[in-house]
């Protein structure tokens, strides 16, 4: 994390939401996959949440946006003054996504050994890393100073 | 008026993406507690529709669960003859629902006929919106058979017409005489499932008596036998009927007394309801953190306008103002949506000719939904109230000073 953007509090900041959206996800799944006997009216209530899964977790997935739009919106005056004292931009961007990739990985693997003890696939994560691999490379292009 | 209005297009709407988070955190938690409020409220309005029955002396009977039921192996001359000692024991109320049948109607709805014994109607005192109230004494083979039909069916089947149709449970022409129209929204409650009901909106409520039940069919006979009520009966009567069920058509019922059913319902549904509300308060409070955090997180980026806009006048308590009307219009346009999608949701049992589901009510919503509607308000002013106070302190701990170098 040399020259990185990110200080250790921002990355326990992502970090923790990353593995927040993993979890909520999971543990959609798991009471989606579980046939634990409960009362009608709770398996109706539990039902007409669990229904919405990808909704919701798509849904909490914007906090992970608006991580990203603060963050890179704080770092402006830093992007700044490393650019005049012969950093470039493109490697600024470079960093950043490599970073944030890192913190990403790592957050689902712990997602992933959540799901070994809760007996659920982890690959039901796989699309929110896809939505946010996408989120990293849309606000790669805000790495700006302007 | 007009530093809200320079606040929310200039400050708030310049940063659209953390509105649309806030937003979508927002009426995830808007959305959960309706779900929460209404499975409450419903099984609330079931309890008081089951109460009526649930009288010391009555004994609901109850398929037992634990007992396998062989109900291919039931002849007709058997349940006849246990209708034919319950006729000569017992006074007991009897109801059926859900025999599907098709008439046209305006709504080309599918529709169901609902039976129902004299003792049963006159417990469960149905409200008539136009016409009389059913009579039980008429003869099956001769007489026009007098039904009440619900709202739906109002206009297509006014009182005082006369229905041509088959029955479903004696499969036999009958003619049956519009007596009255229920009120709209009239349904029943499942005994042992409070929480879920059926409309009679689109259905014919036939009076049954001892000749009809000679005529009935099996599958009148034995879905009867599964919500019958035993009334002004003891314990031990109903033990005596038990078994005759049990030796004659190798049904296993339990007949439930008045404390049981109180003692079945305090263990079963107050325990979902209090686990529903425990989750729902946990979730809750895991979105309104991530609401705070958002709001915090735009206040860090915004502290230049604030700290500005305080350092030329601007007070707290105004700021606080504004911040509350910023709050109450986003909750405004939260409340909006959930209500669009329910009426929605409501309309759809009307598009997929759900008869048993379709409701009428101000503009699509019945009784529940609104309070649970007023009960999401509710807790939208606490939301709002906790976000907008820690979001206060946040900002009066910055000082101006920090803010304006900003």
């Amino acid at each position: 994390m040399k020259y990185s953007l990110f200080r250790f509090s921002d990355v326990l900041e992502a970090f923790g939401i990353y593995l927040m959206c993993f979890t909520s996800n999971l543990l959609l799944v798991y009471v989606q996959i579980s046939n634990v006997e409960v009362a009608s009216l709770l398996e109706g209530f539990i039902e007409s949440i669990v229904d919405y899964r990808l909704i919701i977790s798509i849904s909490l997935t914007f906090t992970m946006i608006v991580f990203h739009y603060q963050f890179l919106n704080r770092k402006k005056t830093e992007i700044s003054c490393r650019i005049l004292v012969g950093d470039t931009r493109e490697g600024i961007i470079t960093r950043y996504m490599l970073n944030s990739l890192t913190i990403l990985m790592f957050s689902f693997v712990a997602s992933l050994l959540l799901g070994l003890y809760l007996n659920v696939i982890g690959t039901s994560n796989l699309y929110l890393v896809f939505i946010f691999i996408l989120y990293i490379l849309v606000s790669a292009g805000q790495v700006t100073n302007k | 008026m007009k530093i809200l209005h320079f606040f929310i297009t200039k400050i708030f709407l310049k940063r659209w993406i953390l509105v649309l988070s806030m937003v979508a955190l927002l009426f995830l938690a808007n959305s959960l507690s309706f779900i929460a409020a209404r499975s409450i409220i419903s099984t609330f309005q079931g309890y008081q529709d089951v109460a009526v029955f649930n009288q010391e002396g009555n004994f609901i009977a109850n398929l037992d669960p634990d007992h396998e039921a062989k109900f291919d192996k039931i002849d007709v001359k058997d349940t006849q003859k246990l209708y034919d000692y319950l006729n000569d024991n017992y006074t007991y109320a009897f109801q059926a629902d859900g025999f599907g049948a098709v008439l046209d109607n305006e709504h080309d709805m599918e529709l169901s006929f609902s039976y129902i014994n004299e003792d049963a109607y006159r417990i469960n005192q149905y409200e008539l919106s136009e016409g009389n109230d059913l009579y039980f004494d008429y003869q099956v083979d001769e007489n026009q058979i007098p039904v009440l039909v619900g709202a739906g069916l109002a206009s297509t089947y006014p009182v005082g017409s006369t229905i041509e149709t088959m029955d479903p449970v004696t499969q036999r022409v009958v003619n049956l005489n519009v007596q009255g129209v229920l009120e709209k929204n009239t349904h029943r409650s499942n005994f042992y499932a409070p929480d879920s009901k059926n409309y009679f909106n689109f259905a014919i409520l036939l009076p049954v008596n001892e000749q009809f039940i000679q005529r009935a069919g099996l599958d009148l006979h034995v879905n009867g036998l599964m919500d019958l009520v035993l009334l002004d009966s003891t314990k031990e009567e109903a033990a005596d009927l038990n078994e005759y069920v049990q030796e004659n058509i190798g049904l296993k019922l339990n007949f439930f007394s008045q404390q049981e059913n109180f003692d079945y319902f305090e263990a079963y549904y107050a325990n979902s309801i209090k686990i529903i509300c425990a989750i729902t308060f946990v979730l809750l409070v895991i979105l309104v953190g991530l609401a705070t955090w958002t709001t915090l997180t735009s206040v860090r980026l915004m502290i230049k306008e604030f700290t500005i806009n305080l350092l030329v006048g601007l007070s707290y308590s105004k700021l606080r103002t504004i911040f509350y009307s910023y709050f109450g219009m986003l909750f405004s346009v939260i409340l909006a949506v959930l209500f669009i999608v329910i009426a929605f949701n409501r309309y759809g049992y009307w598009i997929r000719k759900d008869a048993v589901f379709a409701t009428y009510g101000l503009f699509g919503l019945i009784s529940m939904d609104w309070l649970a509607l007023l009960m999401v308000l509710l807790i939208n002013l606490m939301i709002g109230l906790t976000i907008v106070e820690l979001t206060l302190r946040k900002i009066k701990r910055i000082p101006i000073s920090v803010g304006v170098l900003q």
